[in-house]
């Protein structure tokens, strides 16, 4: 009897403060997307003509570790059991990959653009070796920002 | 080329679906195939154990029955005569006696009664009776039997759910649902011995007085006993009053 009321316990837990976690997440998400929107970025090697003079580059990366919340992990893994879109980790990942471009833009403050773009992804945490779930993912962007000569 | 910037109106990475009405919908899908395989599985076993001989249940448990060493071994096949008494050589059952503070018997597979010392010294000769009849009547309801084919299915249906996804919470709703059916198992036995009993005393007085002696024993309270797998001292002694009326008719 112990465990059920445990079980509820984590579950009610988990979906409140994931709920609210992630909605803060979204709002701060789309709120600098919309200050950095400016910021060009392609996963094309170059965006420039001849005439265009390149005044300096860097490497930028950005990086972020989000974890899902109790009531996401069983979801999944119910999901897990008879099959379907596993929801709970579409956020996680869409929040993740967001997060990590948006940080990658920040460290190409003035400059024009990012060219080459690409990202990563990878589990860590316990859940690392268990490929039947994951619980802590690491999403890496990383391109080459570029400013060019006005 | 020119860049505009755009702003993202729809995310087409997310799914539209509420988390929660998911969650919900699995739930609900998992626990009624969970509940038909546990209803299809009962119904089998309980055909299912009638066809099993009480011979090879015997034969299987002997090797490791014959492991337990009892205490008071002619005591023990004293008592094992007075089931041959009560049951008019019916079957032949096999006692064992162990050395414990705890006042309890209990049956095993293959006609294998165990009881406790610390039993014998506290009741009567008819009391003992009582229990003897009641464990008998588990066997001749085929109880343990089914008892133990139930908790190897179990078993195995448990081994498809892993830790993360609520193996103890899966045992633990079981386990109380199991103890449900073993109330209405004991009872049943109860019925049995009472017949043994009255066939043999012309009365069931040594069933109340045994029940009597629980009650003032144990002083536990119905809400415990709802989780047990023993019904209430009361409930069982409301029986031997449903009994006696059956008699008088």
């Amino acid at each position: 009897m112990a465990n059920i009321i445990i079980f509820i316990s984590l579950l009610l837990i988990g979906y409140f403060a994931g709920k609210y976690a992630e909605s803060k997440h979204y709002s701060s998400i789309k709120e600098r997307e919309l200050k950095l929107l400016y910021l060009p970025v392609v996963t094309l090697k170059k965006t420039w003509t001849e005439e265009d003079q390149i005044k300096k580059s860097k490497l930028v990366t950005g990086s972020v570790v989000i974890s899902l919340d109790y009531f996401k992990r069983i979801l999944a893994a119910l999901i897990n059991i008879t099959g379907g879109r596993i929801i709970s980790y579409e956020t996680l990942l869409d929040r993740g990959r967001r997060e990590a471009i948006l940080r990658m833009k920040k460290d190409s403050l003035g400059y024009d653009c990012i060219v080459n773009f690409r990202m990563e992804t990878s589990s860590i945490g316990q859940s690392a070796n268990n490929k039947k779930s994951i619980g802590s993912v690491e999403v890496m962007a990383y391109g080459t920002a570029v400013k060019f000569v006005k | 080329m020119k860049y505009i910037a755009k702003e993202i109106e729809e995310n087409v990475n997310i799914s539209k679906n509420n988390a929660l009405m998911v969650f919900f919908r699995i739930i609900i899908t998992i626990i009624l195939i969970l509940i038909t395989i546990y209803i299809s599985f009962g119904i089998i076993i309980n055909i299912g154990v009638k066809y099993i001989p009480v011979t090879w249940e015997i034969n299987i448990t002997k090797s490791f029955v014959n492991k337990i060493d009892s205490i008071f071994p002619e005591k023990a096949l004293e008592i094992e005569k007075r089931i041959d008494t009560l049951t008019n050589n019916n079957r032949k059952y096999f006692v064992k006696i162990l050395k414990s503070d705890e006042i309890n018997a209990f049956a095993l597979p293959g006609n294998n009664i165990v009881i406790y010392d610390a039993l014998l010294n506290n009741i009567t000769d008819e009391e003992l009776d009582f229990v003897l009849a009641h464990e008998v009547g588990h066997f001749q309801n085929r109880d343990i039997s089914k008892k133990y084919a139930r908790l190897f299915i179990f078993s195995i249906l448990s081994s498809f759910i892993s830790k993360d996804q609520g193996q103890s919470i899966f045992f633990d709703i079981l386990n109380n649902t199991e103890m449900k059916f073993s109330q209405t198992d004991e009872i049943n036995a109860d019925k049995y011995a009472f017949e043994l009993i009255y066939k043999k005393y012309k009365n069931l007085d040594s069933a109340e007085s045994f029940f009597n002696k629980i009650l003032k024993d144990k002083k536990l309270s119905k809400f415990d006993y709802y989780f047990s797998s023993h019904p209430h001292p009361e409930k069982r002694i409301d029986k031997i009053k449903e009994y006696k009326r059956l008699l008088n008719n």
